[in-house]
């Protein structure tokens, strides 16, 4: 190597170092680029998916539908060469087929010799495809039930493209002359590719060059149809199904009071790329006219757009990107407006498709994001040094310490204006106007003096957050399709319009039969009970969830239990059934079953039946990790089935830990020693002040809370002392903060490490988007034990179904208060007495099963959103629910390590008192082994009572062996207690304690 | 309950007269049954039923057990939580009581005072806080016990405090917040009572005083005012007697159903726990008779003392 290829590779390195690698975006890569030609192709380069140059991980060549192609797997890269003969730009585009999975879109990072050309290129999206299947059905009261969706197969040839729908046009690369390698590097999900293709992009023409071309085309007559949004064909999300809008009399089909799916979109097609399309056929080749009847009635003052192609190509540029206005009711758009387009149609079928697309906002929103993390990066620098609650009495001479940031503010400010006036010349003033105005005042005050920053830190904040809400609700493109109009030049659209008498009439109707059906019951199909059900004895199963969850449930019931078994369920949806549950057992109304509402205190009282004696017990219990039944199992009895299960794990944001050279923490003794660090920069830890952080840390010593069969505490074992000292010294010396909203702190960087339950993920992924990429999940940090080895041990807890809470205990108490998921383990039981419990067990066999969890989890996410993802304990079942590879492998990593914490008689007691020491010792700055002492105390004696109550031992010394034994059982990886660990009853006491104990009392 | 002997009639006699008595005002009772049916089955009835719950243990599943006197003796001599419930009911009620029952007084005195258009302002920026229904939510809010909470965020930003202080969950401050924020609110009902009681004041009354020798406003006050509304005053009593006793919502609201070292902790509270966490419904109905005996007597004493008026 020469000197001067040596200064090269070394000046390279230098900027692949100070740069994160891959950090341009495509806008400047473009820019950067702009120069070269784009290559005119003719015919493309294609290069078939088996002519491979190299492959690793599980791909290998196959046959899908005929076509020989590369199956690749999740992980793993493939390469591929491809000859260009002039150096320039490239459009590629890809031939694949999805690959049973996780029902997620298949996600590639592409590099071109070995390097990710831009950002964007690391997370490519090949969509599935999905239609309705089964058709419209409708249940016993004539409600209509929409179908399944169900994955395409099918190839699909598309470029690659921006999947925020920031660039319009698929992306560009830059190809040597000679051969260069491609290579698709696995990141979520297994697919098939036949073929790449390097070509060039053809841009539509304009619509006069349409005509031009399509001039011999003559007006087509007497012709109207009317395409049903809900009769939609293929669509790239499974979350595009047929809705029902009872809303509008003008929608077809409608009913006043039946479920009629009449409509398909709305809130739910609103991500740029998402598409739907629709097949109609003409009778004749001729010019046509298209409408659309839709309505956006989500963004007020603001306007969707949606790309239209027909037979798989934008006729012209004009339709590329069509504007839907904000509109409360139903309105017939024209394509064209007053003057339609004409569209010339040969006789026969043809395909309409509608694409989500950001249309005139793309380069606006895009640059309001970029804006928006800028701005977070220097809240960030800001905090650092000033931290959140700057001192006011103290100059911290920000122009000296980071004027480099500083000096980027103006030109922040000015890239913020022309954003927000290229987005006000579109939408009008408003909207943005206000949070804008009010950034732009805030840059200018910063970037002249300086000194004022640490006083406006808050503004600053919420400016920001303002701004990325705005940019976050531009991004959105809702729409609600009731349907395609294609019709002849020579005939009008439909009108749409409702006479006001028929509006009010309809909605009388809607009024009065809303007294008569029974809305706490999820109806069965029509004819799906007679046909399979004759004869068995129905069971009754109560849950309390929403309406869209019975919803989902009652469906999969009527599509696979009932028809399996020949058992019909009466599934009834009751709120706070914890409360009703008694009553109704009291009255003899119980039901045979309720799901996600397992109580042991019920079970102390016998009004649960024992699962284990059931038949196939054992099976059963296996689809669970190890710990998730210990909560349910009271000593010869497991009175639940884990339903869903939530665990916390470490969050991360990698960006600041880079920042700050700190690495992920392994164990506590890793955060204690990183805590300094944080802190001098003014950044938290979060650890929720709580009695399950300490049980956490407790378990991974290896020791238990409770000693046998719950009897009493342990809180008198030197270990665990040990353990109260080490947790509360975390907020007593290192400063962890008692109380903190989560979500923010993440979010703004001020809390980059924070154990929470694996549920926030989805709410970071949809509420936080510009922190994409910045942030991970691993395990939570260990204790190192005598062998060496780190104990991982999370605890969980039995729970029910998160129902809202007020007050400061909540926010105190709870792991979570944002999402969807139960912390803990929830389950489902059977009422003991119940009429029938063999049908009852069938069930929960059955729901607790990786089919019914899977589809369950599926068709509520499908539904709610990626926020509601579903956490069921069932391990094959988690398997299945669409976290990526990266996330998976921790997830379960950490449930390996769930240990469950077994059913205390008397338990409101044990927390309540733990949740008081804590306090005691972190905030009234009690001692650990006084506070201990006295609460240790408190709880045994109430234990104690309770327990006789229930005719169980109080003394530890007469519990019958075998009860021991099973206790010890339960634990995965706790230890059986070894009596020289426990100190004698009756310890010798000093005097002055004693003394204030009594006085304490 | 043995039948009263009344001189000169027989058993049967006696019920002829009743019946006849009982016909003649037929209308009235007809008109009464449906409330009287109604007060039966949804008061009487839980009230007899919960004193006879009170002498049984009795968890809501399997049957009652009789223990006689046991629940009450517990009460006083084995559960030291009661204890601490009774006397934060005491100190609680002994405070939110009387004051929020003086400044309702008070302020509706003053406003009536007021010219028309005023009053009505003022009665609506008074009562604002009880009407909006969950109002106190927004001390939950300032008391936030985040860094970055209102209070301790000023706090902190003034200098004052360099962490936050754990408004809520701190004992020190629990019972005091938690009485001020019940002050706060306690412009409800009581207060309009008195509004109306005020309005309902004949003006002759005042001017006969002044002739008899009233020469100043607190002497109207005594001798005029007050015995004008005695029953205003009496129902309002009992509002306030009733809300300081049995009103948790703002107290499970503010320091949560589980407040730290029981510093917030209520009879009503203990009975609920006792009932809907614990399953003891025995206990907790033997806790809440005591609690109905002792608001019963509350109610005496204060008509009692409201007969001393003027």
């Amino acid at each position: 190597m020469t000197g001067r290829a040596a200064r090269c590779v070394l000046a390279l390195l230098a900027l692949a170092v100070s740069l994160p690698a891959g950090a341009e975006t495509y806008g400047d890569y473009l820019r950067r680029h702009g120069e070269w030609p784009e290559v005119r192709l003719d015919p493309p380069i294609v290069v078939p998916g088996t002519d491979f140059t190299a492959a690793d991980g599980e791909s290998h060549t196959g046959e899908i539908s005929g076509v020989a192609a590369l199956l690749t797997a999740e992980r793993g890269s493939v390469s591929w060469d491809v000859t260009v003969p002039r150096s320039g730009l490239y459009r590629i585009r890809v031939t694949y087929h999805s690959l049973p999975g996780r029902r997620m879109p298949a996600v590639r990072e592409l590099s071109i010799g070995g390097q990710v050309p831009f950002e964007e290129a690391r997370r490519l999206s090949f969509p599935r495809t999905w239609e309705d299947s089964g058709g419209v059905r409708a249940d016993v009261r004539g409600n209509q039930i929409r179908p399944r969706i169900e994955e395409r197969p099918g190839w699909t040839t598309a470029y690659l493209r921006d999947r925020g729908g920031d660039h319009t046009e698929p992306f560009a690369f830059v190809l040597r002359r000679g051969v260069n390698t491609v290579t698709l590097t696995g990141i979520a999900e297994p697919m098939a590719i036949a073929a790449l293709a390097v070509t060039r992009y053809e841009r539509p023409p304009s619509y006069t060059e349409y005509r031009e071309a399509t001039a011999a085309s003559l007006e087509a007559s007497g012709f109207v149809l009317k395409v049903q949004g809900e009769d939609a064909g293929p669509r790239s999300s499974a979350t595009l199904f047929s809705v029902h809008d009872k809303g509008d009399p003008s929608i077809e089909p409608y009913h006043p009071h039946q479920v009629r799916m009449n409509s398909i979109g709305g809130y739910r097609w609103a991500k740029a790329g998402d598409w739907i399309e629709w097949t109609f056929a003409v009778p004749e080749s001729g010019s046509y006219k298209i409408a659309v009847k839709a309505k956006q009635d989500i963004n007020r003052g603001s306007r969707s757009w949606r790309r239209i192609s027909i037979d798989g190509g934008v006729p012209f540029r004009e339709v590329d990107a069509v504007a839907f206005p904000y509109s409360s009711t139903y309105r017939v758009s024209s394509l064209g407006g007053d003057e339609p387009y004409l569209f010339h149609l040969e006789a026969g079928e043809h395909t309409i498709r509608m694409e989500a697309v950001l249309g005139e906002y793309a380069d606006a929103v895009a640059e309001v994001d970029a804006i928006v993390a800028d701005l977070l990066a220097f809240y960030r620098d800001v905090i650092m040094i000033t931290s959140s609650n700057p001192d006011p009495f103290r100059s911290y001479q920000l122009e000296q310490r980071i004027p480099r940031e500083i000096a980027k503010l103006p030109a922040l400010r000015e890239r913020l204006v022309s954003a927000a006036g290229r987005v006000e010349g579109m939408e009008g003033a408003g909207g943005v106007s206000s949070s804008v105005q009010e950034l732009v005042v805030l840059l200018d005050r910063m970037a002249q003096r300086p000194a004022v920053i640490p006083f406006v830190l808050n503004e600053l904040q919420n400016a920001i957050t303002a701004l990325s809400v705005w940019a976050a609700r531009n991004r959105e493109q809702p729409l609600q399709v009731d349907y395609v109009v294609v019709a002849s030049p020579d005939r009008e659209f439909p009108d749409t319009r409702v006479n006001l008498f028929v509006r009010w009439f309809r909605k009388l109707q809607a009024f009065v039969a809303s007294f008569s059906p029974n809305y706490h019951q999820a109806f069965s199909l029509e004819g799906g009970e007679s046909a399979t059900g004759a004869g068995m004895a129905p069971v009754t199963v109560w849950m309390g969830t929403g309406r869209d969850q019975s919803q989902i449930l009652r469906q999969i019931i009527d599509d696979l239990f009932t028809p399996a078994t020949g058992i019909p369920v009466e599934l009834e949806l009751v709120r706070s059934i914890q409360s009703i549950l008694i009553p109704a057992n009291l009255a003899g109304t119980a039901p045979d079953a309720v799901i996600g509402h397992a109580n042991m205190e019920l079970a102390f009282r016998g009004m649960l039946a024992d699962l284990s004696a059931m038949d196939g017990y054992a099976e059963v219990a296996a689809r669970f990790a190890p710990g998730a039944l210990a909560p349910f199992s009271h000593r010869h009895g497991v009175y639940a089935l884990p339903e869903t299960m939530s665990f916390p794990v470490l969050f991360y944001r990698m960006d600041i830990l880079d920042a700050l050279g700190i690495g992920i923490p392994e164990t506590w003794d890793d955060v204690r020693s990183l805590l300094p660090t944080l802190r001098a920069h003014h950044l938290d830890f979060g650890l929720a002040m709580d009695p399950g952080s300490l049980l956490m840390m407790v378990n991974q010593r290896g020791v238990p809370v409770m000693k046998e069969d719950s009897i009493e505490t342990n809180l008198d074992s030197e270990t665990v002392i040990g353990t109260v000292d080490e947790f509360t010294d975390l907020f007593i010396r290192y400063d962890v903060p008692y109380a903190y909203n989560f979500f923010n702190r993440f979010r703004f960087g001020e809390m980059p490490l924070a154990i929470q339950p694996f549920s926030f993920y989805n709410t970071l992924v949809v509420f936080a988007p510009e922190l994409a990429g910045r942030w991970g999940m691993a395990m939570v940090p260990g204790t190192l034990t005598a062998a060496g080895t780190v104990n991982r041990t999370v605890t969980v807890l039995p729970s029910i179904v998160p129902e809202p809470v007020a007050g400061p205990g909540a926010v105190q108490n709870t792991w979570d208060v944002s999402s969807l998921t139960a912390v803990g383990v929830t389950g489902s039981s059977i009422v003991r007495g119940s009429a029938n419990p063999d049908g009852a067990w069938e069930f929960l066999k059955w729901w607790s099963g990786r089919e019914a969890q899977v589809l369950y989890g599926t068709e509520l996410e499908s539904l709610l959103g990626e926020a509601a993802r579903y956490a069921p304990a069932n391990l094959e079942a988690l398997a299945e629910i669409p976290w990526s590879p990266d996330e998976r492998r921790v997830l379960f990593e950490q449930a390996d390590w769930v240990e469950g914490l077994p059913p205390i008689v008397g338990s409101y007691y044990v927390f309540r008192n733990l949740n008081w020491m804590i306090r005691a010792i972190v905030v009234d700055g009690e001692g650990v082994r006084e506070s201990v002492r006295r609460y240790d105390d408190a709880i045994n004696r109430e234990l104690a009572r309770k327990r006789a109550e229930f005719g169980l031992e109080t003394d530890r010394a007469a519990l019958p062996a075998e009860h021991r034994d099973r206790y010890w059982e339960r634990f995965v990886r706790i230890d059986r207690l070894q009596d020289a660990d426990v100190p004698e009853v009756g310890d010798f006491v000093p005097a002055e304690i004693v003394r204030e104990l009594a006085a304490a009392e | 309950m043995s039948a009263v002997h009344v001189p000169g009639m027989t058993f049967g006699e006696r019920l002829r007269v009743t019946g006849a008595k009982l016909w003649q005002a037929r209308v009235s009772y007809a008109m009464l049954a449906p409330f009287l049916a109604a007060f039966t089955v949804f008061v009487v009835v839980p009230v007899v039923f919960s004193f006879v719950l009170s002498f049984t243990q009795f968890n809501m599943v399997q049957r009652p057990t009789w223990v006689g006197f046991e629940n009450y003796l517990r009460m006083f001599l084995d559960d030291r939580i009661f204890l601490i419930a009774l006397q934060n009911t005491l100190v609680y009620a002994a405070i939110t009581g009387p004051v929020g029952y003086l400044l309702s007084f008070l302020f509706a005195w003053l406003i009536n005072e007021m010219r028309h258009r005023l009053r009505i302002v003022l009665t609506l920026l008074f009562y604002a806080p009880a009407i909006a229904g969950n109002a106190f939510m927004i001390w939950v809010l300032l008391f936030s016990p985040d860094a970055h909470g209102y209070i301790n965020g000023t706090l902190i930003a003034l200098g004052m405090i360099t962490k936050p202080i754990q408004w809520l969950i701190d004992p020190d401050y629990m019972m005091p917040i938690v009485i001020g924020v019940v002050l706060w609110m306690s412009l409800g009902t009581s207060f309009l009572v008195f509004i109306a009681g005020l309005k309902g004041i004949d003006e002759f009354l005042y001017e006969a005083a002044a002739i008899d020798g009233i020469d100043n406003r607190w002497q109207e006050l005594w001798y005029i005012t007050l015995p004008a509304m005695r029953g205003y005053l009496l129902f309002g009593a009992i509002l306030a007697i009733t809300e300081s006793m049995t009103n948790t919502a703002i107290i499970s609201a503010l320091t949560g159903d589980e407040p730290t070292d029981w510093a917030t902790w209520t009879i009503v509270q203990h009975s609920n726990d006792h009932a809907l966490v614990r399953f003891e419904l025995g206990y907790s109905s033997a806790i809440i008779f005591l609690l109905f005996l002792a608001m019963v007597v509350a109610q005496k004493v204060v008509q009692r003392l409201l007969a001393k008026v003027g």
